[in-house]
């Protein structure tokens, strides 16, 4: 038989009270393994059973965007004033994209994780983190694809494109905020699901993705600039695409701006509450 | 009895439920409901206190329903306890069931690298391992396949393997005999034996007498939540089997 452990000696007999279920607790090393591991683990199954595997990862934003460009460009005759449209367009859908795929699948993430939830202590946050981890990973290899088409269409490198990781690192955070919002939401009142599919969609249309934000009628320009997206959309477009285009303050001045960013903020601090708040006794509500 | 030092001290355990007299999940039903929804307290533990010596394994009896698993939940921390302390020694183990956390779409590899982390082990070091745990899972064979393909006796013989090699001092076992062929069983319990000997401690949740009798130094009974019966094993598992009889003349009351 193998030899298990190490030997008894080595045993702590210091004892120290359980530290029971949180959103965070517990050992950093132990989070970041486990943190990293199943997002991994999740990226690699999101197509596993697909025959094009990975390919979809890329093929499905490309796909959308094809429909869109087409009806736009062909059919509304859209964009067509407006420099690298489609670049824009494209850049949009993949950094859209993300948001929307991280948020939806986190939404149901915590009563989807019940076996483990209600069977294993362990960070809570970890669920509907390794969701947006994931959703990341894909959206990377998306951006990725996004630069090469900019090489081949548009203006060729620029220095700001250092910036982007930036941009990505902020709309990161806001996908965390909203995902941890809505998947402590969920455990309560299920409605939430149906609720964030309509929102969902209509903040696709909200944000500056099929449109550039200086072309919104004025009066609705405050408000569509108030989606947090925005202003990281229309910094996208900016730093990768276009130095010339212009800025989200010189179109909707200050105030706007700042609005957007409270907004920001104040949903990724009312998702983050919640959850701790939840986390304690969410094994207890699935 | 000579006394080790203690490596589980359960003081004073109470936890209740609120259990909603109907089950308000969406919003027109909490609109209905109004604010507040109708709950009841059901209490599940009532003041439970139990230690556990270094190097022994403590037996949980009781019926289905009596709060062995919520106590158990709350031992690992999965659970928040209303009241009372609960104090260990030791690396205590994460999870109360074999397999929990497991992948089906995934091979054992990829299963016992995560399994491992969420024991908190890093993963070089279940690398390290992980042909001695195959090989003690005696799966080596079937490691290719996804764990879709395993019967339920062959994940916990994986998860059991997991358990026993991660270095967790203190382990939590809910029913771990329930699956599992003769052969896998006599290895649990000749591991249970090795584990002793090595330090390590055990809480046992079991509807078997025998194991309770042959593994448990000491052990409990509960009952609706509260510890009827305490003391070494032999004693616990008569008196398991006394209530036993005794239910059996009688009709089995309503949502036991």
């Amino acid at each position: 038989m193998t030899e298990i452990g190490h030997p008894e000696a080595a045993r702590p007999t210091v004892l120290r009270p359980v530290a029971g279920p949180s959103a965070f607790g517990g050992s950093a090393r132990r989070f970041w393994n486990l943190l990293w591991l199943t997002s991994l683990q999740q990226y690699r199954l999101q197509y596993r059973t697909s025959v094009l595997g990975y390919v979809w990862t890329v093929l499905r934003p490309l796909l959308l965007f094809a429909v869109l460009y087409f009806v736009f460009t062909e059919i509304l005759r859209y964009g067509t004033t407006i420099p690298y449209y489609g670049l824009m367009l494209l850049m949009g859908i993949m950094l859209y994209q993300f948001f929307a795929d991280a948020t939806g699948t986190a939404l149901g993430a915590l009563v989807r994780g019940e076996p483990i939830v209600r069977k294993m202590h362990f960070p809570r946050v970890v669920i509907p983190l390794s969701v947006v981890v994931s959703s990341a990973m894909t959206a990377a290899v998306n951006l990725l694809v996004t630069l090469a088409f900019v090489l081949v269409f548009g203006g060729g490198v620029r220095a700001t494109w250092l910036l982007v990781p930036v941009l990505f690192g902020l709309l990161a955070a806001l996908t965390t905020g909203v995902a941890l919002l809505l998947s402590s939401l969920f455990v309560r009142i299920r409605d939430v699901g149906q609720i964030w599919a309509v929102i969902a969609r209509a903040l696709f249309y909200a944000s500056p993705v099929l449109y550039p934000l200086e072309l919104v009628p004025g009066q609705f320009q405050e408000i569509v600039a108030l989606n947090p997206l925005a202003p990281i959309l229309a910094q996208a477009r900016i730093w990768v695409l276009d130095p010339a285009a212009p800025g989200v303050i010189e179109t909707v001045g200050v105030p706007a701006f700042l609005g957007s960013v409270a907004i920001g903020i104040g949903v990724c601090a009312l998702g983050l509450w919640l959850f701790v708040r939840q986390a304690p006794h969410v094994a207890e509500e699935l | 009895m000579a006394q080790g030092p203690i490596a589980i001290e359960v003081e004073g355990v109470s936890k209740s439920f609120r259990i909603p007299t109907r089950r308000v999940d969406t919003l027109r039903e909490r609109i209905v409901a109004g604010l507040r929804p109708a709950t009841e307290e059901l209490k599940v533990l009532d003041e439970v206190s139990f230690t556990v010596p270094r190097g022994e394994f403590f037996g949980i009896a009781g019926r289905n329903g009596s709060g062995k698993s919520t106590l158990l939940k709350i031992i690992a921390g999965i659970y928040r306890a209303d009241g009372g302390t609960i104090r260990v020694g030791g690396r205590l183990a994460p999870i109360i069931e074999l397999g929990v956390g497991f992948n089906n779409e995934l091979p054992a590899y990829d299963n016992v690298l995560i399994n491992g982390v969420m024991m908190g082990l890093e993963p070089s070091e279940i690398r390290e391992r992980y042909p001695e745990i195959l090989a003690f899972s005696e799966l080596g064979e079937f490691r290719h396949l996804p764990l879709k393909n395993y019967s339920s006796g062959m994940r916990a013989r994986l998860g059991f393997s997991i358990m026993v090699h991660v270095d967790a001092d203190l382990l939590l076992f809910d029913e771990v005999l329930a699956v599992g062929d003769q052969g896998f069983q006599e290895k649990c319990v000749a591991t249970f034996e090795e584990l002793r000997e090595t330090g390590r401690t055990g809480i046992l949740v079991t509807h078997s007498m025998p194991l309770l009798r042959a593994h448990c130094d000491n052990a409990m009974l509960i009952e609706d939540g509260r510890v009827v019966t305490l003391g070494p094993s032999a004693q616990v598992a008569a008196a398991y089997e006394a209530i036993g009889r005794l239910r059996m003349d009688q009709p089995v009351p309503a949502g036991a």
